[in-house]
Order: structure tokens, then sequence, then C-alpha cells
């Protein structure tokens, strides 16, 4: 593996979190399966904050630079001041909109915390309180109060769907409350657990594996990202509970998440009777199924060509500017046949800050402290970047660089869409 | 309709989203949002709070604005000079048109769907809405939402439901790609959203 290369995505990356940013915090447009959030782009406090400030502390803990420490408080300092006075985050909610009570996002957002007190306590760094408080009140006010409902943690308190994605978000951060607090959190993390076995297919189909995502009603699709996330939830649980029933169950997810990887990023997953989802393809959501990876390769074997491959995907689809693109075909989702001739659509070739932090915190998870010294005086300015991609079928040019994204349709050369970073709105929006 | 606001409701959502949008693009200094309901004001404050003022009917919306959002906001007083005026959802409020220099409205529309599915309960229509915005604005953009395509498509994707679930996604994402209509058929949707410059505003403009 060639750790130089990873480093300069790393810094690519790095500029290109820095241009997303307002003096709130991590702005820009969302892509995503269930819908997309093109109008509103300011600042939300979502799952973004979880790859930003783990992967600016694994940074930290390698290179020991300050400058990764400083943008992972920087980073815990948005959370903590928007925090609202009910304990959630404001608009928390990433592909719904500007709202708070997001799930598994809050959730999201206290590992994030959590994982920063944790490292700033060990340091003997007094700030680790703050983060601490911020988490533990988002925790008892939102999650323990409003979403638990005895059994596992509601979609939301007027949803009864029990998410297992989402119930595992809850397991890491009431983890690592415990572990800070010394508050056992047993009662909810085994009940918690259950969601998870509930949901997870174990029949030797191509399914096998995969956890079903139960807000999907009667579709029951078994779906790769959210299977990634359930892995890093149950290896830090099997890690502090060695019970083998979580291993055999991660093991199985880790056969699931292998069986997705193609040459162009992850599948989306599978219909019942095992029939694959190719629409979309993940390219930076598969950030997540990387770290799975990685969490897991002390637990099986993982091939190592596999990670190869999809940290290959990963390189070949950065922008210029830093950022990754989201998917491909997010405009035939759901569809079993992708035709690898067909232009991406706008939304695929967008890329999401909370998205790209999923790769952001993957990514540095394989760095070296000397390849990210030697790549530090590579590193370019040219973060211009132009591609061809679609809109409802018109032929339309991608732009983007430090200070804007911009969407214009080929023919007639008419502005789709045009964001300035930073922005709560686009200041074009013809899509 | 006289339900609770539902901020997750498609057409809440979309609705509000263009409007500040809107908005956004104007960027007015200070904002009134004309409506003494205080579950709107909270989820239109949560998309505005790159103005400098925001300024709201009631004490109580106050309040709630503070516990809510912990935002602090400005009681309207008559006379009070603003920018924009939001008026969502309720323009029936508002015999007389608010004063500004831009005007937002969103209302429903009973020349739509809506009222096949719920005869009568439907409280306003496009036309009368039109009429009354155009008294004191000229309207400068104007969308729909849910027109009949747009509901056909919904209606496809749910036929489609679990037996055909490729299609099923399929027409949901289509019907969601093209909530905005701007087409001849703008006046059949559900859901009107106007925005308009006051027309004295644009005389002296001129």
């Amino acid at each position: 593996m060639n750790r130089q290369k990873i480093a300069k995505a790393i810094y690519k990356l790095d500029a290109w979190l820095e241009s997303m940013r307002n003096e709130q915090g991590y702005t820009g447009p969302i892509s995503h399966w269930w819908a997309s959030c093109l109008l509103y782009s300011g600042p939300m406090i979502d799952w973004r904050y979880e790859g930003i400030i783990s992967g600016y502390l694994n940074l930290h803990r390698i290179t020991q630079n300050t400058r990764w420490l400083s943008r992972a408080i920087t980073a815990g300092d948005d959370i903590c001041q928007a925090q609202l006075p009910s304990g959630k985050f404001f608009n928390s909610s990433f592909q719904v909109g500007p709202i708070e009570g997001g799930t598994p996002h809050e959730a999201a957002v206290d590992v994030a915390l959590l994982e920063l007190a944790t490292y700033l306590k060990e340091m003997n760094d007094d700030r680790w309180e703050k983060y601490y408080r911020t988490a533990g009140l988002n925790l008892k006010e939102y999650y323990l109060s409003e979403l638990w409902q005895g059994e596992a943690f509601l979609d939301q308190h007027w949803n009864n769907t029990l998410v297992p994605n989402k119930n595992a978000t809850a397991i890491e951060a009431l983890l690592l409350y415990q572990t800070l607090s010394g508050d056992s959190m047993e009662t909810y993390v085994f009940k918690a657990v259950e969601v998870i076995f509930r949901g997870q297919v174990l029949d030797n189909s191509l399914r096998h594996g995969g956890v079903v995502h139960l807000g999907t009603g009667k579709h029951q699709l078994a779906i790769g990202i959210y299977t990634a996330r359930i892995v890093g939830a149950m290896v830090r649980l099997y890690e502090q509970y060695p019970n083998p029933e979580y291993r055999r169950s991660f093991q199985a997810m880790g056969e699931f998440l292998l069986r997705l990887i193609n040459e162009h990023g992850t599948y989306f997953g599978y219909y019942p009777h095992g029939k694959l989802i190719r629409c979309p393809n993940w390219i930076s959501p598969s950030g997540d199924v990387l770290r799975a990876l990685l969490v897991l390769q002390p637990h099986m074997n993982i091939p190592q060509n596999k990670i190869e491959q999809l940290v290959k995907v990963l390189f070949t689809n950065q922008h210029a500017s830093g950022g990754i693109a989201t998917a491909y075909k997010l405009d035939k989702k759901g569809a079993k046949y992708l035709l690898k001739s067909e232009l991406p659509d706008f939304r695929d070739v967008l890329p999401v800050v909370g998205w790209c932090d999923k790769t952001f915190r993957a990514l540095t998870l394989l760095a070296t402290a000397e390849a990210m010294n030697s790549a530090l005086s590579e590193i370019g300015h040219n973060s211009y970047h132009e591609m061809d991609c679609t809109w409802n079928k018109q032929l339309c040019l991608y732009v983007e660089d430090t200070k804007e994204i911009h969407l214009t349709a080929v023919d007639g050369k008419k502005t789709l869409y045009q964001w300035r970073k930073g922005e709560w709105y686009p200041k074009i929006y013809r899509l | 309709m006289k339900t609770p606001f539902d901020p997750y409701a498609i057409y809440n959502h979309y609705s509000l989203e263009i409007a500040c949008y809107w908005l956004h693009q104007k960027q007015p200094q200070s904002i009134r949002l004309c409506t003494d309901n205080a579950d709107i004001v909270i989820a239109i404050a949560r998309r505005l709070m790159w103005t400098k003022q925001l300024i709201v009917e009631t004490e109580n919306i106050v309040t709630a604005l503070q516990n809510h959002l912990n935002l602090k906001t400005t009681l309207y007083q008559p006379n009070m000079v603003v920018e924009a005026a939001f008026v969502p959802f309720s323009r029936q409020m508002y015999p007389i048109q608010p004063i500004a220099q831009w005007l937002v409205v969103v209302g429903e529309n009973s020349f739509s769907y809506k009222s096949l599915l719920y005869p009568g309960q439907v409280g306003d229509n496009v036309f009368a809405l039109k009429s009354w915005f155009e008294k004191r604005y000229r309207i400068t953009d104007k969308v729909s939402l849910l027109e009949p395509y747009s509901m056909l498509r919904w209606s496809i994707a749910s036929l489609a439901g679990s037996r055909f679930p490729s299609i099923h996604f399929q027409m949901g994402q289509r019907a969601l790609d093209n909530i905005y209509v701007r087409n001849y058929l703008w006046w059949s949707g559900y859901i009107i959203v106007m925005i308009g410059e006051q027309i004295y505003e644009q005389a002296k403009n001129r």
C-alpha cells in the first residue's frame, strides 16, 4: 500500500474540509439515498463530526502535530456552541434538512465528543470535561429520556421503528460514556444489541451477514454502509465484552461487506431473495466499509487486495479540490443493473462533508508519521476541478474550487446550481 | 387544514426550503415571520439564522424561540420597518398584506388533489392567494408542489411497492427531483409558494 499517496489524499481532504467551513461549522449540500438536501447548505451538527474529529485525533496520535489536535478542538467547539437548551444539536438531521434530533447523527456527534474527551483526558488536558459534559447532556436528555423505550432506541420519539445501525451508534456512544463516567450503561447496551441481532440476515444466501435496515419496511433492504457502521460498534463492544456471539455476528458482517466491494466502490446492498442493488454504487460513504474492514482485521481474514481495491477507488474519485465523489447513479436508485458507460449524476459527483468524513477517518487509520511528514512538502495548491455529469438527462459541467460549486447545462450554458462555500443556501438553484 | 404542523412532511419541508432560498437570495437584514404558530416559526428560524433580525408576532413566540433554539428575536411593533415579510400558511390572518420590500407567502390550494381526499377542508386557493398578493406586490417567482404529475409519480411508486422495488424507488426519486413546478400546471399544486417585490419599492427603484 502506498502510504505516500494516502498521506497526500489526507492532506487534500483536510484542505477541502477547511474550504467547507464557516463560523458555525462545516457546511455544504447533501446527496443521499433517502433524499438529497441541495437547498439548505448551512451548518449542520450531524455525523460528519464523527469522522472529522476521530480522523484528526488519529492524525495527532500518529504525528503529534498540534495542527491536527487544534482542528479536532475547533470541531468540538462547533458542537458545544450548537447544543440547544433541550440537549439536542442544532440542525442535526443530515439529508432530512435543518431540524434537530437527527438519528443516528446525534449519537455519532456524541461519539466524536467522547473520543475527543477521552483523548484529552489521557493527555491530562482539562478541556476534556467540556466535551464530556456536552455529550452527557445529549445522551441523558435525548437518547435516554426521549428515544429509549425500554427495549431499544427508537428512530424518533414519534416513530416506533427500531433501526439496527442507529442503535449501534448509540451503543458506541454509551460505551465511551460508560468508560469516562464510570456509570454503567449495560442495561441499554445489551438490549440495544438485540436489535442488531434481530436485523441480521443469517441464511447462507448472498445477504448472509448483512443487516436489514428495519426502517425500509417491506423492502427489507440489507444495506452495506449501514452494516459497516454496525461493525464498528460490534467490534468496540466485543473488545469490552468478549462474547463469542458478537464475534460471530461481526465476522458474518465482514463477509457480507467483502461481497459488496467492486472496482467502482461498494454496491448499495441486497433486496430480499438476494437480488443485488447496484445503484447507487457508493464511493465516499465506502470509507465506513474500509474502516470496518480495518477494525475487523485482527478478528478475521480480510484479504489485503480488497482493502487496496477500496483505497484505489477512493483515490480515483478524489477531485482536485480534495473532496471525494459520493456515488455512481444516485439518479437510478434501487436499480439492479449498472450501465458503466453513463455519465454520473450531479448528486454523484458532489462531494459531501457527511460522507467524505468517513473516507477521511478510514484513511487516517492507514496513515504513518513518516509519510505524513514527507507528503507535506509535496502538497500543491491546485484546487480547481471540473467534470461532466448530468441532471435530468441534460449534459452538465460540474466545477468546484475553494470558493464555490457550480453546475452549468452545457447546452445553452445556463447555470443550474451555484453554491458559495459557507453560505446557508445556494446563490442559484434551477434544478 | 387545521392539523398540527409537521416539519418532516414533504410539502412543509420543501415549501419552506424554497421560500428560505428566495429570502437568502435577497439577503434582507430583517425578516418578519407573520404567523402565530410557534412550531412553524421554529421550523423557519432554523433556516434563517443568517439574517440580523428575526421579528415575530407574539411574546409566546419570542419565548418559544429562546427556549427551543436559544435564539433572540424581536417582537413586532406596528409601523416597524422590515425588509422582508414571510407569511407561512397564514395568509388569512392578514386581510391587509404585511408591508416590506419583499414578501414571501406559502399557502394551500383547494384546486389540487388534496380537495379530492379532504373535500372542503383546504381553506385557501391559488387564485385568492395570487389576488391577495398582487394587491401590493409584483410576483417575481412562484412554484407549486404536488401537482397532478407529481402525484401520478408518487402513486406509481406506491403501487409498485415492494413487488417492483426498483420502480418504486426510481419513481419516488423522480417525484422528488421534480417537486418544484413552474410550468402551466403550477396552479394545480397542493402548496403554492410565491415571492414578490412591493410595487411602491419597484417604482422607487426605477
